[in-house]
C-alpha cells in the first residue's frame, strides 16, 4: 500500500513537471536552432531594405553612403552575393533614395525617394521604375492618390505586382507612423487606405507581404517587444489581417529591427538591425531557418523567345485566373534575356499570357493545387512574328462532345478581341481541331461549331464579322500523332491563325 | 550632517562668485547666456539631418549614439514636448552683517543665514532643436521658506536698575516668499537617461515677503532683570515677543529708548530678481509618449532680495558697545529636487 501511495506521488509530481515545461515551451519565443548570418556586403554605414527577387536570384537594397541613401543590387553568385552595384542615376537620383521593393520578375521597383529630381507632393514620396534593356528607367511618382504631403516611404510590392503596402505618418492614422495600402487599377493607383487590424498608436514600418500574398512582416515599437523596434508577423484571414505576432528571439534583439523578408519557398529569410557586433549602422542579416513560413507557392520560370530566330523577348505576361477571370498579375520577361519569373498561390487555375507588339500572343494553362509544397515549374513561351500564317493555340474550354464556350475561355477571347483591335490591318482563322476520337463527320461538325462559338463571342465583343473566317478541321490535322491522353489532348485545340 | 556642510561649503563657494555679478555684471552674463544659446541653436539647426527612406524624423544620430538618445527605444528625436513637474527647494539664505564694532552675540546675527525647505511647482514645454539638444520653457510656481535660530544676549539691567548682566535670549525668524518665475531652459541628453540643464530663472514676486521674528527669553534665572530699553520684555510680564513684518530690516524691534522710540530703516523688498539654474536628471520612460524625469537644480540667484541698510544694533548700549551694522549681499539660492511627468506630442 505504502509503494503504490509513493508511486501515485511520484507519478503526479512527473505530471506536474511535465506541465510546467511544456507551458514554458509554449510561452518561450526563443528559437536555438535559427543561425543568424551578416550579410557579406555590409558597408560601414547603414545598410537595410532587402528585398529579393526573381526567386532569390537577385537583390536589391538600400545603402548609405556618406549621407545619402541609394538603392543597390546584387545577384546571387555561388553561394554569395556578388559585389553590389548602384541602381542608376535615374532611380538614385535624389538627396535620399532607398527602401525598393521588386515585383517578383525583377522588373519593376517601387521606391521611396527625398527630394527626388522627380518632383513630389510633400517629403519623401513613392517613385515607381521600370527594367528597359537592362537599365533602370521611366520613372514616376505614384500620384497623388497615393503619396500625400506627409512623409510616405517603405513600400512593399506584392509578388503579383497588383497591391503595395507603405508607410506613413500623414494625418489621420492610428499615431506615428502607419501601414497603408494601395491597389492598382489599370495604370492607376488607388486612394491609399489605413490598412486595418495592425495598426497602433505606436509606430509601425517596413512591411512586406510575401510571396503567398498573404503573410505580412512589419515592424514596430509597440509594448510588448524585446526592445526597440521588433519584427511582427500577421496573416491576411480574409480581408482582415490576423492578431500580429512577435516573431521573438534571436531575430528580435533589445536593437531595432526592420525589413524582414522571407525568401519564396525557402527557409531563408532577411532583416535588417543595428545589433552591436556588425559592420556599421544598420546591417543586413540572413536568418535560418525562417521560424514564420509564408505558405508555399509555385514558382514559374522560363524563358520568352522568338519562335523563328530563338532570340529572347522582352514580353508583356499577363497571369489570370481562370475561375474568377481576374488579372491577378502583370510582370514581364527581361528585355535581354528573355526570362521570366512569377509565383502562383496554391489551389487556382491560372493562364499564363506573353504579349508583345508585332507579334502574336501565346497563352498557357497552369493549374496549381491546393496541395502546393512548393516547387519551380519551367514554362519556355516561344512567340510568332506577327507574319501571315502565324498562328497560336488558344486557350479555350468546351465541355466534351459540346460547343458552348465554358466560362474559363473568356478571358482567351477577350485577348482576341484587344488583339484584333490593336493590329487593325489583319485578319484571323478560327480553326477548330478535334482528336481522333468519335466519328470524322462528328467531329468535323463539332470542331466547325467550336470555331464559331468563338467567332460569335468575339463578334458581340465587338469585332467586325468579316475579320474572322472559321474552319473545322475536325481529325484531320492533328498536332502531334500519337492516341494516348496527352497526345489527345495537345490535339483538341482551338488555334488562331493569322491572315495578313 | 555632511548634507549640511555640502550645502553651506556651496553657499561659501558661490557668494563671492554672485557678489561679482552684481549690478552690471549681472546683465553682461545674462546677454552672454542668450547669445550662447542662440548659437547653440543656429549650430544644432544646420547640422541636424534631414527626413530619410526609413526615418521620417531624420537620422540624427550613428547607432552607438543612439544608445544615448533620451526616450529610449525610440531613434528619431522628440518635436515637441509638454510636462509637469513639482518638487521641493532647499532654499538657502545668506546676507553679509559688516559692523563698526563686532558684537558675535548680537540678535541681529540671527540674520546672516536661514534655510529651509519648501514646494515648487508648474508646467514646461519643451521643443527639439537635435537629437539630444532641446530648449525648455518652464512657468513655475516658486515657493520659498528659510528660517534661522540662534543663542543671542542683550545687555539688561537688574532690579535695583543699576547692573547691568547679560540676558540670554533666542533669537529666530521665519520667512516665507512666493514668486511666479518663467525659465528658458537648455536640455543636453548626456546618455540615454541621463541630461542636464542650464537656463535662466527670472522671478516675479507674488504678495509679499513675510518675515515673522520672535525673541525669546531662555533663563530663568534672570526672572528678575529687566532689559535696558523697552523691547516689551519687562521683568515679569513676558517672556517672549514677536512680530510679522513684510519690509527688510533688522532684527530687534523698535523700542523706547526713554529719551525718544528709536526704530529701524525699512526697506522694500526686490519686486523680481534672476537666477541661473544648472540641473541634471534623469528619466524613466513610463510610455512610448510619457516619461518621468527625475531632476536636481541650483537655483544660483544673481540678484539681491533688498538693497543694503545700514542700522545701530543697541543690543550691546547699555554696556557702551552699540555698533553699526550694514546689511547687505541679501541672497536666496536654491536647491530643487524635482519630480516631472512628461509628454511626447506626436
Amino acid at each position: 500500500m505504502k509503494t503504490l501511495k509513493s508511486l501515485s506521488l511520484l507519478l503526479c509530481a512527473f505530471a506536474v513537471f511535465a506541465f510546467v515545461q511544456r507551458a514554458v515551451a509554449q510561452g518561450q519565443t526563443t528559437r536555438a536552432d535559427i543561425v543568424i548570418t551578416p550579410f557579406q556586403h555590409n558597408s560601414s554605414g547603414d545598410d537595410f531594405a532587402p528585398c529579393v527577387a526573381q526567386h532569390g536570384r537577385i537583390m536589391i537594397f538600400t545603402q548609405e553612403s556618406g549621407k545619402s541613401q541609394r538603392l543597390m543590387i546584387t545577384e546571387r553568385s555561388g553561394d554569395g552575393w556578388s559585389s553590389p552595384s548602384d541602381m542608376g542615376s535615374e532611380v538614385n537620383s535624389g538627396m535620399q533614395v532607398g527602401s525598393g521593393s521588386m515585383t517578383s520578375d525583377g522588373q519593376f521597383i517601387i521606391f521611396a525617394g527625398y527630394r527626388h529630381d522627380l518632383p513630389g507632393f510633400g517629403r519623401t514620396d513613392l517613385y515607381s521604375a521600370r527594367k528597359v534593356k537592362g537599365k533602370w528607367t521611366d520613372i514616376q511618382n505614384l500620384g497623388s492618390q497615393v503619396n500625400s504631403e506627409a512623409w510616405d516611404s517603405q513600400p512593399s510590392i506584392s509578388p503579383d505586382g497588383s497591391t503595395v503596402y507603405f508607410v506613413s505618418d500623414r494625418d489621420g492614422g492610428k499615431g506615428g507612423s502607419d501601414i497603408y495600402v494601395t491597389r492598382r487599377k489599370g495604370n492607376q493607383w488607388t486612394r491609399a487606405e489605413l490598412v486595418q487590424g495592425i495598426n497602433t498608436s505606436s509606430d509601425e514600418m517596413c512591411p512586406c507581404i510575401a510571396a503567398d500574398n498573404s503573410t505580412m512582416y512589419f515592424s514596430s515599437n509597440r509594448s510588448g517587444g524585446t526592445g526597440g523596434f521588433d519584427i511582427y508577423t500577421t496573416r491576411m484571414k480574409g480581408a482582415a489581417f490576423s492578431a500580429p505576432q512577435n516573431i521573438g528571439s534571436p531575430i528580435n534583439s533589445g536593437w531595432d529591427e526592420y525589413y524582414y523578408t522571407a525568401i519564396t519557398n525557402t527557409n531563408t529569410a532577411y532583416f535588417a538591425s543595428d545589433r552591436p557586433g556588425g559592420s556599421g549602422g544598420l546591417d543586413i542579416y540572413k536568418a535560418e531557418p525562417n521560424p514564420e513560413l509564408p505558405d508555399a507557392v509555385l514558382t514559374l520560370h522560363g524563358k520568352v523567345t522568338d519562335a523563328v530566330s530563338n532570340k529572347p523577348l522582352g514580353a508583356d505576361l499577363v497571369i489570370t485566373d481562370l475561375k474568377t477571370r481576374q488579372k491577378v498579375a502583370v510582370l514581364r520577361s527581361d528585355d535581354q534575356t528573355g526570362e521570366y519569373y512569377a509565383t502562383l498561390n496554391a489551389g487556382r487555375s491560372y493562364s499564363i499570357t506573353a504579349t508583345r507588339p508585332d507579334y502574336v500572343f501565346y497563352s498557357e494553362r497552369v493549374d496549381v493545387p491546393a496541395t502546393e509544397k512548393g516547387h519551380t515549374v519551367e514554362k519556355d513561351i516561344k512567340l510568332n512574328p506577327l507574319a501571315n500564317d502565324a498562328d497560336t493555340r488558344l486557350l479555350v474550354f468546351f465541355d466534351t462532345d459540346k460547343s458552348d464556350l465554358k466560362d474559363e475561355s473568356l478571358p482567351e477571347l477577350d485577348r482576341v478581341s484587344e488583339f484584333l483591335a490593336s493590329n487593325k490591318d489583319i485578319r484571323v482563322r478560327i480553326e477548330g481541331h478535334t482528336d481522333d476520337v468519335g466519328e470524322d463527320n462528328y467531329n468535323m461538325q463539332l470542331s466547325q461549331k467550336r470555331a464559331d462559338a468563338v467567332r460569335s463571342y468575339l463578334v458581340t465583343q465587338g469585332v467586325e464579322a468579316k475579320r474572322i473566317l472559321t474552319a473545322g478541321y475536325g481529325k484531320t490535322r492533328p498536332k502531334v500523332k500519337g492516341t494516348n491522353d496527352d497526345a489527345r489532348a495537345l490535339n483538341r485545340r482551338v488555334e488562331m491563325k493569322v491572315i495578313k | 550632517m555632511l548634507t549640511y556642510f555640502w550645502f553651506d561649503s556651496v553657499r561659501h563657494v558661490l557668494s563671492p562668485i554672485s557678489n561679482s555679478f552684481l549690478g552690471a555684471y549681472t546683465m553682461k552674463f545674462c546677454r552672454f547666456l542668450v547669445l550662447c544659446a542662440v548659437a547653440a541653436i543656429a549650430l544644432q539647426q544646420l547640422h541636424a539631418q534631414e527626413e530619410d527612406v526609413l526615418r521620417p524624423h531624420g537620422k540624427p544620430l550613428s547607432a552607438e549614439e543612439r544608445s544615448k538618445f533620451s526616450w529610449a527605444n525610440h531613434p528619431e528625436k522628440v518635436p515637441f514636448m509638454v510636462g509637469i513637474e513639482a518638487g521641493m527647494n532647499y532654499n538657502m539664505f545668506s546676507q553679509d552683517l559688516s559692523r563698526t564694532l563686532e558684537i558675535t552675540d548680537s540678535p541681529n546675527n540671527v540674520l546672516k543665514s536661514g534655510s529651509g525647505i519648501s514646494p515648487f511647482f508648474g508646467l514646461l514645454i519643451e521643443e527639439a532643436l537635435s537629437a539630444n539638444l532641446a530648449i525648455q520653457l518652464k512657468f513655475m510656481y516658486d515657493t520659498k521658506h528659510y528660517s534661522n535660530k540662534i543663542a543671542a544676549v542683550i545687555d539688561a539691567v537688574d532690579s535695583t536698575n543699576t547692573i547691568v548682566q547679560d540676558l540670554p535670549l533666542q533669537a529666530e525668524y521665519v520667512a516665507d516668499v512666493n514668486y511666479v518665475s518663467i525659465a528658458p531652459t537648455l536640455r543636453y541628453n548626456l546618455s540615454n537617461d541621463f541630461f542636464v540643464t542650464l537656463g535662466v530663472n527670472y522671478q516675479f514676486m507674488s504678495g509679499e515677503l513675510v518675515r515673522n521674528d520672535k525673541l525669546t527669553k531662555t533663563d530663568p534665572e534672570n526672572a528678575n532683570t529687566s532689559l535696558s530699553f523697552d523691547y516689551a520684555l519687562q521683568p515679569g510680564s513676558y517672556s517672549m515677543i514677536s512680530r510679522s513684518i513684510s519690509k527688510a530690516t533688522d532684527f530687534l524691534p523698535p523700542f523706547d529708548q526713554g529719551s525718544g522710540f528709536f526704530s529701524s530703516p525699512m526697506i522694500d523688498y526686490s519686486s523680481s530678481r534672476t537666477c541661473l539654474e544648472v540641473g541634471a536628471g534623469y528619466l524613466v520612460d513610463l510610455t512610448r509618449t510619457a516619461a518621468l524625469a527625475l531632476q536636481a537644480r541650483y537655483q544660483f540667484a544673481f540678484s539681491v532680495l533688498n538693497p543694503s541698510f545700514t542700522v545701530t544694533d543697541m543690543s550691546r548700549a547699555p554696556s557702551n558697545r552699540s555698533s553699526d551694522v550694514t546689511y547687505e549681499n541679501a541672497m536666496l539660492h536654491s536647491l530643487q529636487l524635482s519630480l516631472g511627468l512628461w509628454f511626447k506630442i506626436m
